[in-house]
């Protein structure tokens, strides 16, 4: 074997205790960039997988209004083509029991594109032949009877016209967890004759190949098919395009974790490798007196620490591998930041990243090439002679005493001296336990924060925090809904924990010309009325879609535009008074008008809601708080059960049945609350928020129409199932209520969020046992170079135990530093996190003033003072056990 | 009258053939107020015989009695304690504390018994040793013959009964070695105390009032 070889060998594995230091420090460094790459490659690909299931495998729809069916063999014969399905709506069916159900006639491939299969029976082909979810079939009282005769009557329609159930397909979430029915046909010539109308189109769903271009791609099979690109005429699967997008995305998160990982890692090996290097400076000395070059010098180091490199890159690239593994199974909807838009979903398979395991090799690499640079540095710097004779002292002392040292005993005083010599490695026991500490306590103050702030959005948005919600459809006249009584009822359930049961009334907002926010507020309703145009979606009107200018039109120079009013309980309202304008300016202009609060939409330059990059959005309407503003809604209408879609939507026509009611705006927000989920309630258009007892004074009607129910114990089947039959036997009183189902949701919902803080968890620990690692590396041997020191103090009568507690008080100096390093950087980060959120109204939700985490703070101080602590244990053992005269002759 | 006594002292070090002898049967007998001086040649056990007599290390057998004690009967503790109070060292390498003044440096064996300190003594101290002007000074910013001035001061700082220097000028010039020599003899007789030192140097060795001669451990007659 080569001598250098065998030196680095031998150095190896003498000073034992360091090169393990330095292998796990490298190690656990490579393990999490691991663990943490592969998870997020995971939840990416989990991500696509995800959006795959809720959105379809198609990357694109085509619309075709022509109903082109050559286009059929193009798609066949194009070879970036995947996977196809054909649909179109074949129109609106309404069931017996009120339900609107949209009847879809596809080919087969639609249960491919919809993620789903036939659990019974066999897919729809020939004309009279339909196939529904089980769920569906249980919404509308129907059995799972294959084979029997289900009349479907359509809307506007005066026939019904039988259809056999030929097969049952497997429910699907999303549309479960949203209520909405639908059920299938088949796709053939005379279904599609019937319904090739100009208001009509024919939706190709296409899935490509993987690895193709797929903006390019999209946008040339747009032209093979003839159509024109539009918004309208190719629709995007926006979320399924991000998610691979961010496949190949550079994970510019995992970026900075493994920089901050191998940061505090390679400090770690930078001190001990240096402090390696300067006990051997006098061997490095005499190899040079003895003709060894500089480069040879170099070669020891550099094979030493490939050893140590190639331990530590093994045993962290098999360990992240095979601990990511445990995470197989798991839910997450919140687990790496960069899936953050991601919705909950399951890591069926987990990937070990390749590009995690390079970036920690190479960073890896790296701290072991600045450790060797300093060290060569330090052995080359002086001369042979110098080196053996150890004339390498820093003369450069200025230890000038201060008032707390006069208070501390002399062994004390001579602890307390040598931190200040010793700054360098201060400095790097306070940035390597920092690092972990800090992010520790940040991530906690953050998880407090935001669990504020979620309780926040919770408290005034229940549609994402009950288990069930009822909301009674937009066509059901507005006299109509849910009494006290039977709110009450609901209340008193033994399982419900809590009932949110809120008012609805369709309206309209009258408004001046220079209430519209210049040009965001012009192209906002130019959009508007082109998309409420468009619509063609719910049929249970006599309203035809084809005015121009049923969102928002001038009449007598106002501009009188949709809008939708929300009465609230006095709690309720409250509530959203404190959370939401918290941090506006209240109006206290005195006033006998009632209140309300203004939810204003914002828009981009283009008067839309698609978020450009780099641009702000603008609220469409320029009222401010302590503004008047009118409501007008069409009472008369409403009193006489009138067709509300109509009453709503056609204001010239119906002018006759308004009437006008002015509020006062006592907030302005831009973010919504609670919402009403029917078409009419659309959430692009203004909210008011006013107190129930004012809505219904105006209007007369004291029922409810959105109601949200939490249960407490939503774990509990029974308890689930009492409840579950009571919203639906309510729903069916009022026959088209959206029901909503989110228990299932909620629970992986929580899981992953219990698990995203269990990953963050893990992350902070393990930077917190690298700190650690340093924190004790660098006491021991610090303490240990000093042996001639204290034998020198023992000689002259230091006793055992004054000897301890100085090298105890040592070890707690440098941990009380580091703690207080830790917390002062901690609380800096979370101060600006706080303002960040608080100040600039990034998170509406966000009240409070700054606090203190001090779980968290309390357990890093904890645990830095032990850390201190410990590492000065050893060396103090080993310093008794020396003889004394053995000591003073110890070469430092 | 004897200050300190050795009774049959041994050192020995490893079994069978391998046995070093460090020191090996020394019965000695030193007077308060004496100058011995310790010679021998290298590996001889001079510096093994000095720090069994200053409670450095503890013997293989035998006794060294100090002011009538056995300081061996004594446990650690104790004979720190004792050490601290009754002895002084002054080794080669001077051995000062690197973070600690010179002032510090001399104090250290006062404020590790918690004592009181004695100004005036302490002041008159650093002025016989030349270093009135050195108090704030940290060792690295001192000479060698300096470092080791005030290495003797802090030996004599507790006014210990007995003074044990290894070497003291084996680091010095021989200018500075003589003036070191000097300072020590002089402050012993002022303060009535009894040095006991182990040079190679014969000039130093001719100063003393006694000399031991110590050959393979045993003291050569």
């Amino acid at each position: 074997m080569s001598p250098i070889l065998k030196l680095a060998y031998r150095y190896f594995s003498k000073y034992r205790i360091r090169s393990f230091s330095m292998i796990i420090s490298i190690a656990l460094s490579i393990f999490l960039t691991v663990v943490i790459g592969s998870l997020s490659l995971s939840v990416r690909n989990a991500n696509v997988i995800d959006c795959k299931n809720l959105d379809g495998p198609q990357h694109v729809i085509y619309r075709d209004r022509n109903f082109n069916l050559h286009n059929f063999k193009k798609l066949k014969a194009n070879p970036q083509v995947k996977n196809w399905a054909a649909l179109f709506y074949y129109g609106a069916w309404v069931a017996p029991n009120g339900y609107t159900v949209n009847l879809l006639a596809a080919d087969r491939t639609i249960l491919y594109m919809n993620n789903t299969r036939m659990q019974a029976g066999r897919y729809p082909i020939h004309s009279g032949e339909i196939a529904l979810e089980a769920w569906a079939l249980q919404r509308l009282h129907l059995s799972r009877q294959l084979g029997q005769n289900i009349p479907v009557r359509l809307l506007n329609g005066t026939e019904t016209t039988d259809y056999r159930l030929v097969g049952i397909i497997q429910d699907q979430m999303q549309t479960m967890s949203t209520g909405q029915l639908e059920a299938f046909i088949g796709f053939n010539r005379q279904n599609l004759q019937e319904r090739a109308t100009e208001n009509n189109a024919l939706n190709l769903l296409v899935e490509f190949r993987d690895q193709t271009n797929l903006n390019q791609t999209i946008k040339q099979t747009a032209a093979e098919l003839g159509l024109k690109i539009s918004d309208d005429t190719v629709l995007l699967n926006r979320d399924l395009l991000t998610a691979l997008g961010q496949m190949d995305a550079v994970d510019w998160y995992l970026v900075s974790v493994a920089l901050m990982l191998m940061l505090v890692g390679g400090m770690v090996i930078y001190s001990i490798y240096s402090i390696s290097v300067l006990k051997r400076v006098q061997d490095y000395g005499m190899l040079r007196a003895i003709g060894s070059t500089p480069r040879q010098i170099i070669g020891i180091m550099l094979a030493e620490v490939a050893i140590i490199y190639a331990a530590g890159a093994l045993l962290g690239i098999v360990g992240g591998g095979l601990f990511v593994q445990l995470f197989k199974g798991a839910t997450t909807s919140m687990f790496i930041p960069a899936a953050i838009e991601a919705d909950n979903f399951q890591l069926g398979i987990i990937m070990v990243s390749p590009f995690a395991i390079k970036l920690s090799l190479l960073i890896a690499l790296g701290s072991l090439l600045a450790a060797i640079t300093r060290g060569a540095w330090l052995a080359l710097r002086v001369s042979p002679i110098a080196a053996i004779n150890r004339v390498t002292q820093d003369d450069n002392i200025n230890l000038a005493s201060n008032r707390l040292e006069k208070l501390l005993s002399i062994p004390q005083r001579i602890s307390f001296k040598n931190l200040k010599r010793n700054k360098k490695a201060l400095f790097f026991i306070i940035i390597a336990m920092s690092a972990g500490c800090t992010l520790y306590m940040v991530e906690s103050f953050k998880g407090v924060l935001f669990d504020h702030s979620a309780g926040n959005y919770l408290t005034v948005s229940s549609f994402w925090s009950d288990d069930f919600g009822l909301n009674v459809n937009g066509t059901t006249p507005m006299a109509r809904g849910y009494s006290q009584a039977q709110v009450e009822e609901l209340r008193h359930m033994s399982a419900v924990k809590h009932v949110k049961a809120m008012q609805v009334l369709y309206s309209r907002l009258k408004l001046r010309p220079d209430e519209l926010n210049g040009l965001y507020g012009e192209r906002y309703v130019k959009y508007m009325n082109r998309l409420e145009a468009n619509y063609s979606g719910d049929q249970r009107t006599t309203f035809q879609a084809r005015n121009r200018q049923r969102f928002a039109l001038f009449d007598r120079g106002e501009l009188v535009m949709r809008n939708t009013v929300i009465g609230l309980s006095s709690h309720d309202l409250t509530n959203l008074e404190k959370i939401m304008l918290h941090h506006t300016h209240r109006a206290t202009r005195q006033s006998d008008l009632p209140r309300a609060i203004l939810y204003i939409p914002r828009v981009n330059p283009q008067g839309t809601f698609k978020e450009i990059e780099g641009v702000k959005a603008q609220p469409v309407l320029n009222i401010r708080e302590g503004d008047y503003i009118t409501l007008t809604f069409p009472i008369q209408g409403y009193r006489r059960m009138g067709d509300n879609v109509a009453l709503i939507n056609d204001y010239q026509a119906n002018k006759g049945d308004y009437a006008d009611q002015e509020f006062v705006v006592t907030g302005v927000i831009h973010t919504l609350s609670e919402t009403d989920q029917t078409l009419i309630g659309t959430h692009y258009g203004p909210y008011l928020y006013v107190a129930e007892h004012d809505l219904q004074r105006m209007t007369g009607f004291k029922n409810y129409r959105i109601i949200g129910i939490q249960l407490k114990h939503p774990e509990r089947t029974a308890d689930y199932r009492l409840v579950k039959a009571r919203v639906d036997y309510l729903a069916d009183l009022l026959p088209g209520t959206f029901v909503s189902d989110k228990v299932q949701f909620k629970k992986e919902v929580e899981e992953g969020h219990r698990q995203y803080m269990l990953l963050i968890g893990a992350i902070a620990t393990i930077l917190i046992l690298i700190g650690g690692l340093s924190i004790y590396t660098n006491i021991y041997y610090d303490l240990i170079s000093r042996q001639r020191e204290f034998g020198i103090m023992r000689a002259i009568g230091l006793t055992k135990p004054q000897l301890n507690r100085m090298l105890h008080f040592e070890g707690l100096l440098y941990g009380a530093i580091a703690a207080l390093a830790s917390c002062i950087i901690a609380f800096i980060i979370e101060y600006a996190i706080m303002a960040y959120y608080l100040h600039l109204g990034e998170d509406p939700y966000m009240t409070g003033r700054f606090f203190i985490e001090w779980k968290s703070t309390l357990l890093v101080i904890v645990v830095n003072l032990t850390i201190g602590y410990i590492a000065a244990l050893s060396p103090a053992r080993q310093v008794n056990k020396t003889p004394i005269n053995e000591a003073i002759r110890s070469v430092e | 009258m004897t200050i300190l006594e050795t009774r049959a002292l041994k050192k020995y070090y490893g079994q069978g053939s391998h046995q070093i002898r460090a020191v090996d049967n020394v019965d000695l007998v030193i007077n308060e107020g004496e100058f011995i001086v310790i010679v021998g040649s290298s590996g001889s056990g001079k510096t093994t015989l000095l720090n069994l007599l200053g409670g450095l290390d503890r013997p293989t057998s035998g006794q060294v009695i100090i002011g009538g004690k056995d300081i061996f009967a004594m446990n650690n503790r104790h004979l720190t304690i004792f050490r601290r109070r009754q002895i002084g060292f002054v080794f080669q390498s001077y051995n000062l504390i690197p973070v600690l003044s010179t002032w510090e440096n001399v104090t250290l064996p006062l404020e590790l018994d918690a004592k009181p300190i004695d100004q005036d003594y302490l002041e008159d101290l650093l002025l016989t040793l030349n270093l009135a002007d050195k108090k704030s000074t940290l060792p690295s910013q001192l000479s060698g013959g300096q470092q080791q001035r005030a290495a003797i001061a802090r030996a004599l700082a507790t006014r210990p009964s007995i003074i044990l220097a290894d070497e003291p000028t084996g680091n010095l010039d021989s200018r500075s070695g003589l003036e070191v020599v000097h300072l020590l003899k002089n402050s012993v007789k002022r303060y009535h105390q009894t040095l006991v030192m182990i040079t190679h140097n014969e000039t130093l060795a001719q100063m003393a009032d006694r000399r031991v001669r110590l050959e393979d451990g045993k003291i050569a007659v």
